[in-house]
């Protein structure tokens, strides 16, 4: 056997270039469908993770699962169909924690999302470096964000400008890092959290400027009458709230009726979710409450459904590239013909050339199958970063 | 050495038959075996070693009865007994020529691969001028020196019986008289029985003797 093994040694390498493609195409046909099993564990677990450590999700009615969406994993387009006087309702209800979230605009591509800070202890979220938010204008950034924008405690982000409650005039807001959160593998990498306070200036329903009382630049006045006073467009507002100008910030709507995109509950028990379940659903179709495990399990099944269809176009296409490796095996064998002829009439054993075959394959094959192993092993090492890259964008 | 009576053979389904009533080859003989092209030849040389098995007929080398042999041990016999040395040299591409000439021992159950073997080989290469070629492929090697490594290959194991298969046939001249040299060198050496199929008559006085096939041929199955 010995001999077999070097003599198909010796031929592998003579044929080097025929050899790793062959060894490349057995496995990639080994590899992807375990690579792709498993990144679909990987990607399964983490989706039902993060809406399992969610019990109840409060929103406007509509569809589950863009609020799931929005509300757990800050994807898909930002809205705020709820107010502070939901969060009020449901506080007052005292069945559990109301954990308020505001998405409101992005800075450098990531989701700015407005939160009350218990939201970071229901998270488990911990400070890496800094401390948390506290002030106006103060922001805490996730691992991935801090990571990828090399920013830190200190240095300052800017919200991108977006219309999106149709407020006109909704200044950029550059705002202070005051923090960075522990990597924890959730799209809570990729956000960067504000206080509700923060978010609305954000989002344009606060704002900053000189007191047009005081001005000493009455170019700025419109008209005074009766003690209301009209800017013109030549005031400037603060895109930065400072500590000189932090007390000029002020809001002109009803602090009960600022917006909220969501609303996640902690309620106290299994009994107090059902009576808080029941109570949202007696009040009629405006507001509605549900469990964001069972939408994302459905919206797992409904992929996987997919998946299946495409693990059979993956079977024959792997049948097919199975049947063009078996001919060109074949063609290969007849080219050796000559091979086999002398070997039979120089006493050859009948079985040395299946050996030799035989030992090429399993070496061939035996090569795939490291390489294989070692694919499986990234996937095993990586394999968690590149699903919550792929799907919350770290 | 080689007895041969009243052989006959024939191709399935093949209208061609070699029939041979009656041939001796001596030990130490070297003989000859010319005749046109497609008249068995090459056929008898296989059936002498044992890769064919006659219709009838009976096939004795060296004492034993080849034509009987059952195919495991006809194999073995031939690894042992037989030298082979073929028009086309019949050496591996992928391997270098000393591993061409220890080929037989990697894949024939009798023979095994020592290190009086390795040392053997060391010693026959230099015997036929191809010692500072063992470790280059054939590809890297001109006809005559690709020969000789075939004949290293078939010499290696003391075979008692060289089959010539048109040896000296892809030779220009001067590699056709020194590899004839060296073949018959082998059989004053080693003792060994030389049977060659050859189309060059120029080569003929050389063998002690010469049979013309076209005395063979011709019979009925």
């Amino acid at each position: 056997m010995i001999g077999a093994i070097y003599l198909a040694w010796a031929h592998i390498r003579y044929h080097a270039g025929r050899s790793v493609l062959l060894v490349l195409i057995f496995a990639i046909l080994g590899a992807i469908p375990l690579m792709t099993e498993r990144l679909a564990t990987l990607a399964e677990a983490q989706l039902l993770e993060r809406a399992n450590s969610t019990p109840l999700i409060f929103g406007p009615p509509g569809s589950q699962l863009d609020l799931s969406l929005s509300a757990l994993f800050f994807e898909g387009e930002p809205r705020a169909e709820l107010s502070m006087i939901d969060f009020a309702t449901l506080a007052d209800m005292g069945l559990g924690t109301p954990l308020p979230i505001l998405r409101t605009h992005s800075a450098r591509g990531f989701p700015i999302v407005g939160i009350d800070i218990e939201y970071l202890e229901f998270r488990q979220l911990r400070i890496s470096e800094g401390r948390p938010m506290v002030r106006l204008g103060e922001a805490v950034l996730g691992a991935d964000v801090a990571a990828r924008l090399g920013l830190g405690p200190g240095d300052k982000i800017q919200s991108e400008i977006r219309e999106i409650f149709e407020l006109a005039g909704a200044y950029p807001l550059r705002m202070t890092v005051t923090g960075v959160l522990d990597r924890v593998g959730t799209p809570d990498d990729t956000a960067i959290f504000t206080g509700l306070r923060t978010a609305w200036v954000v989002a344009g329903f606060g704002h900053g400027h000189e007191n047009l009382a005081t001005t000493q630049d009455e170019s700025v006045v419109l008209s005074r009458d009766e003690g209301r006073i009209v800017a013109n467009a030549k005031l400037t507002e603060y895109i930065e709230i400072t500590e000189e100008n932090a007390s000029s910030f002020h809001s002109h709507g009803d602090p009960d009726e600022f917006p909220l995109s969501a609303i996640l509950i902690d309620p106290n028990d299994e009994r107090s979710a059902a009576i808080l379940r029941g109570r949202i659903e007696d009040a009629g179709s405006t507001r509605q409450v549900f469990r964001p495990l069972g939408v994302v399990q459905a919206l797992l099944d409904e992929v996987f459904r997919i998946k299946s269809v495409l693990n059979m176009l993956v079977a024959a296409v792997t049948v097919a590239t199975l049947m063009a490796l078996g001919m060109m095996i074949w063609l290969s064998l007849k080219l050796r013909r000559r091979e086999f002829e002398i070997s039979h009439q120089i006493g050859g054993d009948r079985s040395a050339m299946v050996r030799l075959v035989g030992a090429e394959l399993a070496l061939l094959i035996g090569a795939s199958a490291v390489l294989c192993i070692a694919l499986l092993m990234l996937i095993e090492v990586f394999g968690a970063d590149l699903v919550r890259a792929l799907l919350f964008g770290g | 050495m080689i007895r041969i009576e009243q052989l006959k053979f024939a191709y399935p389904g093949g209208e061609f038959v070699l029939s041979v009533p009656e041939l001796r080859v001596d030990a130490g003989e070297t003989v000859a075996i010319v005749g046109p092209s497609g008249s068995g030849k090459s056929t008898l040389l296989n059936l002498i070693a044992g890769v064919l098995r006659p219709g009838a007929g009976r096939i004795e080398v060296d004492e034993t009865e080849v034509s009987a042999l059952p195919d495991r041990h006809s194999r073995a016999f031939r690894a042992r007994t037989i030298g082979f040395v073929f028009q086309d040299f019949g050496l591996l591409d992928y391997i270098s020529a000393r591993d061409n000439i220890l080929h037989p021992y990697r894949i024939c159950a009798p023979l095994r691969l020592t290190a009086e073997v390795r040392a053997r080989v060391e010693a026959l290469a230099a015997r036929l001028g191809v010692s500072q070629y063992l470790h280059r492929r054939p590809e890297a090697l001109s006809q005559g020196e690709r020969q000789r490594v075939a004949i290293c290959r078939a010499l290696l194991p003391g075979p008692r019986v060289i089959l010539a298969d048109e040896a000296t046939g892809n030779l220009d001249p001067a590699n056709k008289t020194a590899i004839l040299d060296l073949l018959f060198e082998a059989v004053e050496t080693d003792g060994a029985t030389l049977v060659a199929v050859t189309h060059d008559h120029e080569l003929l006085p050389r063998f002690d003797r010469v049979i013309d096939f076209r005395d063979f041929t011709g019979g009925e199955a």
